[in-house]
């Protein structure tokens, strides 16, 4: 691999023990992929910082990295932890959980991250098209290279992490032009009657446990989005049943060709496989204990038409928990809207915290992504459409 | 009858061990459970299959990028797979694969997750300039 001679600087320690082991790592990263050099890195954004995910082994290679005096040398940012800093006593967590989970946020401030702990860095400091980032948290991935036209891989929790430290990420895969073309193709025949429209995050579920790698095109997704929301449920569910890092949408994505290149593979949403899959990750629930939203982060939009709801009809019938980013709306001084049966929340999300401990196992929810890590935890989940979800809590 | 099937090496090392083979991709994050290496996602062909202590054949990675960090955590307890065979590796597994001194192969070709066997005997042998992937068949 070609190293530039700042690279073998840092490579020979003289910019930090700390930084020397992240570039070698990233080279050896690099090297397995293939890279023939590596490319400077704008921005990071951190994912892996839930206590409850990383454990034990991640806490401590943070640790390590921050008492040997590393920094990130590029704007950081982090992904939802596994509470929120500010109301944690409100999820009944053990004392060695929220030690611990303080203490990881801790060290990564220490090495000069942003404790955005939000899963949308790309509504809040979004990358310009062409800017190379190096981003872990699949759903912003998909974000950042689909619809802002950036360039990320797929980068696992902790190589964002050594990216972030040594400012460099091999240069790859989506970090190319070669590898920014459609492999195939997904027409997605459903009809805004369709009940499955609705649920734009199962669509996206769908089609990634179809195409699993590589760069779909996408047409026919654009026409049932009522929002961004919508997309983002999209991208969500794609990036969770998929190994994909970017897809390109007929009509949102800056990189997208106009018409179906010949030659590809086609394939086509079929509205009974997409049933199949709703029937992996969705189970009926009679008494849920609480609706939970916020898988991506909702924005203040979505927000407020909850608020709106509060306002029109008074207090929901269900226990409902929202998660939202902090620089959004401050889960503490929302903290009034509990009377309504409206619970905030900053800085986790249903995915990342511990619903068991909130006295939640039964739940419904709008996201695919949360339906499918959340059936794996065990958890009983429906899957339902936000604006359904809305009218049933308040009528 | 043993055939040796050639491969791009990611992480060097050397393994033999039982096959536990995969059509579907997996994602370590949710699919994966830290503590037991357990397959946990609901309708995978490998649902309630421990991974520790196997050459673990995939096709693809999925899912979240925190799947790294599982991958670390059952290294870290002695319950990671021995080796991981691919079709395509992503920067997720291999990151994890890095860390945890796992030896990771990929452009095994894809045809020949019909011919590898659950329990069969494989070995891997990833080298710096290439891997070979010996199964019985």
């Amino acid at each position: 691999m070609y190293l530039s001679k700042e690279e073998e600087r840092i490579l020979s320690g003289y910019e930090g023990a700390v930084k020397q082991r992240a570039l070698e790592i990233i080279v050896k990263v690099g090297e397995a992929l293939g890279a023939s050099r590596l490319i400077k890195v704008n921005k990071a954004h951190v994912s892996g910082i839930s206590y409850k995910n990383i454990g034990d082994a991640g806490l401590e290679l943070i640790e390590e990295l921050s008492k040997s005096g590393g920094c990130f040398s590029v704007p950081t940012s982090l992904n939802p932890a596994g509470m929120d800093l500010k109301l944690w006593k409100y999820m009944n967590l053990s004392e060695d959980y929220v030690e611990k989970q303080l203490r990881i946020i801790e060290y990564l401030e220490s090495m000069g991250a942003k404790p955005l702990l939000s899963c949308v860095p790309y509504l809040i400091n979004p990358p310009s098209f062409k800017e190379q980032i190096a981003w872990g948290e699949s759903n912003a991935i998909l974000y950042a290279n689909s619809v802002l036209g950036a360039r990320t891989n797929r980068e696992g929790g902790p190589l964002a992490l050594f990216e972030a430290i040594a400012g460099r990420a091999p240069y790859v895969e989506l970090r190319t032009n070669e590898f920014r073309k459609p492999t195939v193709s997904v027409f997605c025949k459903l009809s805004k009657e369709s009940w499955f429209s609705q649920l734009p995050g199962l669509v996206g579920f769908h089609i990634g446990s179809m195409v699993k790698s590589g760069v779909p095109y996408i047409t026919g997704v654009h026409e049932i989005f009522k929002s961004d929301y919508d997309l983002r449920l999209f991208l969500a569910g794609l990036g969770t049943a998929g190994g994909i890092g970017l897809a390109l949408i007929k009509g949102i994505s800056p990189e997208a060709p106009k018409e179906v290149p010949k030659e590809l593979e086609k394939l086509e949403v079929d509205e009974k496989e997409l049933k199949d899959n709703y029937e992996k990750i969705s189970v009926e629930i009679e008494k849920p204990d609480a609706i939970a939203l916020g898988c991506p982060h909702l924005s203040n939009k979505e927000l407020y038409k909850i608020i709106q709801a509060i306002r029109l009809k008074g207090r929901a019938h269900k226990r409902m928990i929202v998660f939202v980013p902090r620089t959004m709306s401050n889960s503490l001084s929302l903290m009034k809207l509990r009377r309504y049966n409206l619970e905030i929340y900053n800085d986790t999300c249903m995915v990342v915290c511990d619903l068991k401990a909130m006295g939640i196992e039964r739940v419904i929810v709008d996201s695919a992504k949360a339906a499918y890590y959340l059936t794996s935890q065990g958890y009983e989940v429906q899957l339902m459409p936000f604006n359904e979800i809305l009218r049933g809590a308040f009528t | 009858m043993k055939k040796s099937i050639v491969c791009r090496s990611l992480v060097c090392g050397e393994a033999v061990g039982e096959a536990l083979v995969s059509k579907e991709p997996i994602s370590f994050y949710g699919g994966v459970d830290p503590e037991t290496g357990k397959i946990v996602e609901k309708g995978h062909p490998l649902e309630g299959k421990v991974i520790s202590g196997k050459v673990l054949f995939f096709p693809y990675g999925k899912g979240s990028t925190v799947g790294s960090y599982v991958i670390y955590r059952l290294a870290k307890k002695e319950l990671a797979p021995l080796a991981i065979v691919n079709v395509k590796s992503e920067p997720i597994i291999v990151i994890g694969c890095v860390l945890s001194s796992i030896p990771l192969v990929d452009q095994f070709p894809l045809e020949y997750f019909n011919i590898v066997k659950n329990s069969s005997t494989v070995r891997v042998i990833a080298k710096e300039d290439k891997a070979i992937v010996v199964i019985e068949i």
